[in-house]
């Protein structure tokens, strides 16, 4: 969603560079969605390239795919009239979230996390915990270490207390 | 390789967050890096409910229920889980992390001390430690279903410590089934956005204080509420959103004095004999108005929307005194009437309006410009117990409001009683000039009538628009209805045919469903004298409606999807077997036959199994015991 101070920027473009050194070009209105970049935007600060050095390409190219779908561009000319459009608006753009976020290989989704947290992207760091989250449930503790090559580092009398301990959550 | 643990731990509360505070608990045991991320999860989520606190014959039930010896066991039980909670509290504390959020449900039985001084203790710890969101449910002994109106209940309510006044931090503060007393000195929940209290006590100057000085109070629900008799809501300079569930029964007043405020939502669930006097004279920024259950004269109501003129949205619900309703605005976007039972006439003229929905029986028009998509449900019954027997002049009514528009999207008649076949004549000249695209009826009984007229003018209509008919049944009278369908009354059965169709081909959807449950045994049994003509035992015939429709036509039906839904006898899914047979007759006598057998049928969907020009289609099931 663009923001009334954003919108005097919004043929202008920010210049991002991966990890790796890719330059990427994100309208300033796409690019609000990022805490960090909206601050660094009105701070004045976003001349040159802005070096993302915890995003790979990949990643942020993923990351920008999924800002350019949740940007609206013409949110202030186009009218929802119905109470019905909204909500099927809501429901393609869950099914795209959903979508997009199942396509992604588990280190796809872990490289996103870290990025998504980095950039400050509070809708896709929330969408893709509640992806992991999604893996976890139901599960038990033993099939989550297996999923996610967990190490238990528990003596057996350790595990035993904890255990007991959380003995409620356990039954 | 293992990246989870590698996350900040950031990430991994918030994937945490997305998870059941039973879930969360359980990755203490993966390995050391986890317990630790667990034990400092600043979301401290506690329910007295688990089965290993309170056992399984507790677990879920109201203090108020509770037989004598439940009631002697309880405090014994309830210990553990007090216990629990105070540990865990005090543990993450030592952390010295800020705490998120404490969420605590519990049942109290009683709440004096012991109990209530460690309330106040764990409240107190979630304060220290800037808790943001706070969210308490407290099930007192005596506190639920009617008794909330007639105990004198302040006693019977536990008490929140003053110190939730000075929770600086707090962003949240949710609140169920508690007392806030008054305090002398200030408030200082300097960060305090969205308020919700339900079923609290609360007085007058207490609440004033409580909504006056919290400079940053956005969001405030009253719900439930008692101890006071007038509202009085002034100097909250950000509040935004007012809503108000459920009076006090002996509440006399509201007056709100918030320039700020866009929305305001009174509700109230039974609706009032008492006019209460609403006075809103300094809002003039409001933009949404939903009034429910509120006994307005014409005067009262009329004088409250004319203090808005910014108003976007209005729904008016359930007004029992509204008689007339006459709106003129140029901003109105969006407005809903909804069971006025005593509206007699209707004066609107909204030229911007972009939604309008008018659930009542048909009052008369003075005028009505309202260019925009309508959906209308002509009622006979508009609230419980107020009903009217559909006469000419609710036709003639139907038929003027309906004419009224060329934008009708969804038409619906929720009728009871007789509707004698001779007011189709009416109705052929209703669906002569309307062209909803949803056209339902919800019956008490079988009308034949209705439904044809509706489906002949469906299938006359033919630009190639998606229309959708409905006819639901409610197989709660009558035997009409049920023989037609071929089921029996006595099993409850709700009905909902629902064909959705392509006007311009042919129909192209076919959907059942059962709701509810069928009994055991009976359903087939009155089968065999309901349906004579059966030639089989326990045979049903339930699509006999959309194959009459649909041949009478002389169309080609195409069948998508049919959704079998809910088809488990009520003692249990193993006792009985369905056995769910399609079978279709295709155009030019070949017939297609596809079984499907399931031990039970509790949600089946075939989809495009028969695809085709089907002429009729027939869904049997027979019960085959074990």
């Amino acid at each position: 969603m663009s923001t009334p101070s954003s919108s005097v920027f919004s043929y202008r473009v920010l210049k991002l560079k991966s990890s790796d050194g890719e330059i990427f070009e994100v309208k300033q209105t796409v690019a609000v969605q990022s805490g960090v970049l909206k601050q660094m935007m009105e701070d004045g600060c976003t001349e040159g390239e802005i070096p993302l050095n915890n995003v790979d390409s990949p990643t942020l190219a993923k990351i920008i795919e999924w800002c350019n779908k949740h940007h609206d561009d013409d949110v202030e000319g186009r009218v929802l009239s119905q109470e019905k459009e909204k909500e099927k608006e809501k429901a393609d753009m869950k099914r795209w979230e959903s979508e997009f976020i199942d396509a992604l290989n588990r280190d796809e989704l872990y490289f996103l996390l870290i990025g998504s947290n980095y950039m400050n992207i509070k809708e896709l760091l929330d969408c893709a915990a509640q992806k992991v989250a999604g893996m976890v449930k139901g599960k038990t503790p033993e099939a989550i270490r297996e999923m996610f090559n967990i190490q238990s580092d528990f003596t057996e009398e350790e595990e035993k207390a904890i255990r007991k301990e959380n003995q409620w959550a356990f039954n | 390789m293992d990246r989870l643990s590698e996350l900040p731990p950031f990430i991994i509360h918030q994937i945490m967050s997305h998870l059941s505070a039973k879930e969360v608990a359980r990755t203490s045991i993966l390995s050391k890096t986890w317990n630790l991320l667990h034990s400092s999860y600043p979301i401290l989520d506690f329910h007295d409910s688990y089965t290993y606190f309170v056992g399984k014959d507790l677990a879920t039930k109201f203090p108020a229920r509770f037989t004598l010896d439940q009631t002697s066991i309880f405090p014994q039980r309830i210990h553990k889980f007090i216990e629990f909670v105070d540990a865990s509290l005090v543990r993450f504390c030592q952390l010295n992390i800020a705490m998120q959020k404490f969420r605590l449900l519990i049942r109290l039985l009683d709440v004096e001390a012991p109990s209530s001084l460690l309330l106040d203790k764990w409240i107190g710890l979630a304060i220290e430690n800037n808790v943001k969101e706070l969210d308490f449910t407290f099930h007192c002994r005596r506190d639920i279903g009617p008794l909330l109106y007639t105990l004198p209940r302040s006693t019977l309510l536990y008490t929140l410590p003053r110190s939730i006044f000075t929770a600086k931090s707090v962003t949240t503060l949710n609140i169920f089934g508690c007392k806030l007393v008054q305090l002398c000195d200030g408030i200082r929940l300097h960060s305090l956005k969205s308020l919700t209290l339900n079923e609290v006590c609360i007085n007058e100057e207490c609440l004033q204080k409580l909504t006056a000085q919290c400079p940053l109070l956005e969001d405030l629900v009253l719900s439930h509420c008692l101890g006071f008799r007038h509202i009085y809501i002034f100097n909250a300079c950000k509040l935004k959103i007012i809503n108000i569930r459920q009076l006090p029964k002996d509440l006399e007043s509201i007056k709100i004095v918030v320039p700020s405020l866009q929305q305001f939502i009174l509700e109230c669930v039974f609706i009032r004999q008492v006019p209460t006097v609403i006075d809103m004279v300094e809002c003039p920024n409001l933009k949404v108005l939903k009034v429910s259950g509120v006994a307005f004269t014409d005067q009262g109501f009329h004088r409250l929307i004319s203090k808005f003129p910014l108003l976007e949205s209005l729904y008016v619900c359930q007004c029992y005194l509204l008689e007339q309703i006459t709106i003129s605005s140029n901003l109105l976007k969006n407005l809903g009437i909804n069971a006025c039972p005593r509206l007699e006439n209707i004066d609107v003229d909204t030229p911007n309006l972009l939604s309008f929905s008018f659930y009542n029986h048909p009052p008369t028009i003075s005028s009505i410009n309202a260019p925009c998509p309508w959906k209308v449900d002509f009622r006979s019954e508009v609230c419980v117990g107020i009903k009217v027997d559909p006469d000419t002049q609710w036709y003639l009514n139907v038929k003027e409001f309906v004419g009224a528009s060329n934008q009708i999207e969804d038409l619906t008649f929720t009728v009871s009683g007789n509707t004698p076949s001779n007011y189709a004549a009416f109705l052929d000249g209703v669906f002569g000039i309307c062209y909803a695209r949803t056209l339902s009826a919800r019956m008490s009984r079988k009308n034949h009538f209705f439904e044809s007229t509706m489906l002949k003018h469906h299938h006359r209509r033919n630009d190639g628009i998606r229309y959708d008919v409905m006819l639901s049944y409610e197989a709660s009278e009558g035997v009409d209805c049920i023989y037609s369908l071929g089921l029996d009354d006595s099993t409850k059965l709700q009905i909902k045919l629902k064909c959705t169709g392509n006007m311009g081909c042919e129909l192209d959807l076919a959907c059942l469903s059962l709701g509810n449950k069928i009994q055991r045994g009976r359903h087939v049994m009155n089968l065999e004298t309901m349906c004579p003509d059966c030639s089989r035992k326990g045979y049903v015939q339930l699509l006999a409606l959309t194959n009459e429709a649909a041949i009478e036509q002389g169309r080609e039906v195409k069948i998508g999807t049919i959704e079998v839904h809910g088809m488990e006898p009520v003692d249990g899914p193993n006792n009985i077997e369905f056995n769910c047979q399609f079978s279709a007759q295709v155009k030019g006598q070949e017939t297609e036959e596809f079984e499907v057998q399931a031990g039970v049928i509790a949600n089946l969907h075939v989809h495009g199994a028969v695809a085709g020009k089907i002429k009729a289609l027939c869904v049997e099931y027979r019960r085959v015991m074990n």
